[in-house]
């Protein structure tokens, strides 16, 4: 199983020198198995080159199909579906699975709202695009499999994904706000013996300002996680667009003060072989 | 006066080591007039960097934001503002009200926590929304601001803004004003202008020539190439050469190239530079490419523009 990360920012991307080696491009990852199947997990600006790179692989002929997990649908997760351009093309099957507070194809609607967005509706889009709310437990994806766990952030739903293939397990925690006891336990039941921890370490343990605000784990909690789970190895991701490469570089170094597990930053475009 | 672009992107944000030099951020200009004042033009991801540096500076308390519309990514920085977060921050919105439902219920509607990790009923501040009609002058601080309707999906507007005797315009979203009508549904492709269509296209284009004559500076949405725009003239954007075509002739001294495409890298942003300041001198225009950082002064008497250091923009 061979993980890409195409995006591994979050809130909002950052652009500019200071952020070329991590990357800016908001959350968005491609797994694919040695058969050769594949999902995508979140929307964010990382899935527009994704979506590019996929036209060679049967999507630009309008015979691609492709199931994209969701994390949860802030738009740093959400707002590249209106320029994902598999979807332009017909014969495309996209399915979208998640959680919200009501109906997920409502809330993603609302993206395509014209107010905010000329394609002004989902039903324009030319492929077909189905949208499944899932609850806790097994989700059937030709593959994979996996298994969905619904966890807080903020005031929305996101959700926590366990993925396996090729007998390796990946677990997938980028949207959640830990209690301040300590995990939640049903994340670690849920990452328990992962190969791979992918998880939100937005902040460091003395970052303020928007950490507060905003919401996102420090990387205190992933740890944690990854600790209590006993997991092999955990990398970290949904960095602050705050945080420089001198700054993640910094807290990926502080990490590894606090854990002996192996512990690294996740890089935009680099692929990780689990 | 000055401008100084924190965003110049448009479409989507695109971070990455091809567009360090121009900038990925999405559409966000500040004017700042000779006392200090400032507003602000649309609210894309280069606002969220901003606001860090007005926190930064202790200001902030005061902002007037006109907004050229609602689509993504002239909205998308508005919920991670640092002054959003502060209780004693006022922030007037002024946008265009593209339909029966009020601006600030349009607003409210997308900046909600399903979006954001911060909904905009949660927020600190104080907002005031402020319905603009096209051709309805009002005061934004120490500004004058004439909007004036363009040619865009669902409606957007142009704000021409004055202050210290000089004039400048933002010119952004907007297709040019002869092949098609952008009406207020999804186009799937240029339709056939009816005689009504080419009367409205005209009166706008009319208004558009009066709002930007004897402008300074007229920032522009020039999104596409030539060739580009022929494969999409329907999405509502314009080429450099519309931009020159409008402001040529009718005392505009300086024409700003804005809202580059997310695919533009910048090897293509210097070409597309180099082709139109040669252009643009040919027809008594200076042409500059705005690109992230970009501090340019404007009207009598003002220096060179300048970049700010890469820690500060």
């Amino acid at each position: 199983m061979k993980v890409r990360f195409w995006g591994v920012r979050g809130f909002y991307p950052a652009s500019g020198g200071r952020f070329v080696r991590y990357g800016g491009n908001t959350a968005a990852l491609e797994v694919v198995s040695d058969r050769g199947a594949r999902l995508g997990i979140d929307f964010g600006t990382g899935a527009i080159p994704f979506g590019r790179a996929l036209l060679g692989q049967g999507f630009g002929a309008g015979k691609g199909a492709l199931p994209v997990l969701l994390s949860h649908t802030h738009l740093d997760h959400t707002a590249a579906l209106p320029f994902f351009m598999p979807v332009f093309i017909p014969g495309n099957r996209v399915d979208i699975y998640g959680a919200a507070s009501g109906p997920l194809r409502a809330l993603l609607e609302a993206l395509f709202n014209p107010h905010v967005c000329p394609i002004n509706s989902l039903d324009n889009l030319a492929a077909t695009i189905r949208v499944h709310d899932v609850v806790d437990g097994p989700v059937a994806i030709d593959g994979f499999v996996v298994e969905a766990l619904r966890v807080p952030h903020g005031q929305a739903t996101g959700v926590a994904w366990r993925i396996e293939a090729d007998g390796k397990r990946l677990a997938v925690i980028t949207a959640i706000d830990h209690p301040p006891s300590g995990p939640l336990a049903a994340t670690v039941a849920l990452a328990r013996g992962a190969d791979v921890l992918l998880h939100d370490a937005t902040w460091s343990p003395s970052d303020n300002g928007p950490a507060g605000l905003w919401g996102g784990a420090r990387t205190t909690a992933a740890i944690a996680v990854a600790e209590q789970a006993e997991v092999r190895r955990l990398v970290l991701t949904h960095h602050a667009p705050q945080h420089d490469d001198a700054a993640i570089d910094a807290l990926v170094r502080d990490a590894r003060a606090h854990t002996r597990l192996p512990v690294e930053a996740a890089i935009e475009g680099e692929v990780l072989e689990i | 006066m000055q401008a100084v672009f924190w965003g110049v992107r448009g479409s989507y944000p695109t971070p990455g080591p091809e567009t360090v030099r121009y900038g990925g951020n999405t559409a966000c200009v500040e004017i700042g007039s000779a006392s200090g004042e400032r507003v602000v033009v649309d609210a894309g991801t280069g606002l969220a960097r901003l606001g860090e540096v007005l926190a930064a500076d202790g200001g902030g308390a005061e902002i007037h934001l006109l907004l050229s519309h609602l689509h993504w990514d002239h909205i998308q920085g508005l919920p991670f503002f640092a002054p959003c977060h502060q209780r004693e921050a006022r922030i007037a919105v002024h946008a265009l009200r593209p339909d029966a439902l009020r601006l600030a219920e349009i607003v409210r509607g997308v900046a909600r926590h399903e979006f954001f990790p911060v909904a905009l009923d949660d927020m600190a501040a104080q907002f005031d929304f402020h319905e603009v009609r096209p051709g309805a002058a009002f005061r934004a601080g120490a500004f004058a601001v004439r909007p004036f309707r363009l040619n865009h999906p669902f409606g957007a507007i142009g704000y021409r803004v004055s202050a210290d005797g000089t004039h400048c315009a933002y010119v952004c979203d907007t297709a040019p004003f002869d092949l098609l009508l952008n009406k207020k549904h999804f186009l799937r492709g240029p339709e056939p202008l009816t005689a009504a269509d080419r009367r409205l296209l005209q009166s706008r284009r009319a208004a558009l020539i009066a709002a930007i004559r004897g402008c300074d500076t007229v920032i522009y949405d020039t999104h596409y190439t030539p060739d580009e725009y022929a494969r999409f003239p329907h999405y509502g954007h314009s080429t450099p050469d519309h931009a020159l075509d409008m402001c040529a002739g009718i005392g505009v001294r300086c024409v700003v190239l804005f809202h580059h495409a997310p695919n533009h890298t910048d090897a293509m942003m210097d070409e597309i530079d180099a082709t139109y300041r040669a252009r643009g001198a040919a027809l008594g225009l200076e042409v500059v490419t705005a690109r992230e950082g970009l501090v340019l002064p404007m009207g009598p008497g003002r220096c060179a523009p300048y970049l700010r250091s890469e820690a500060q923009r």
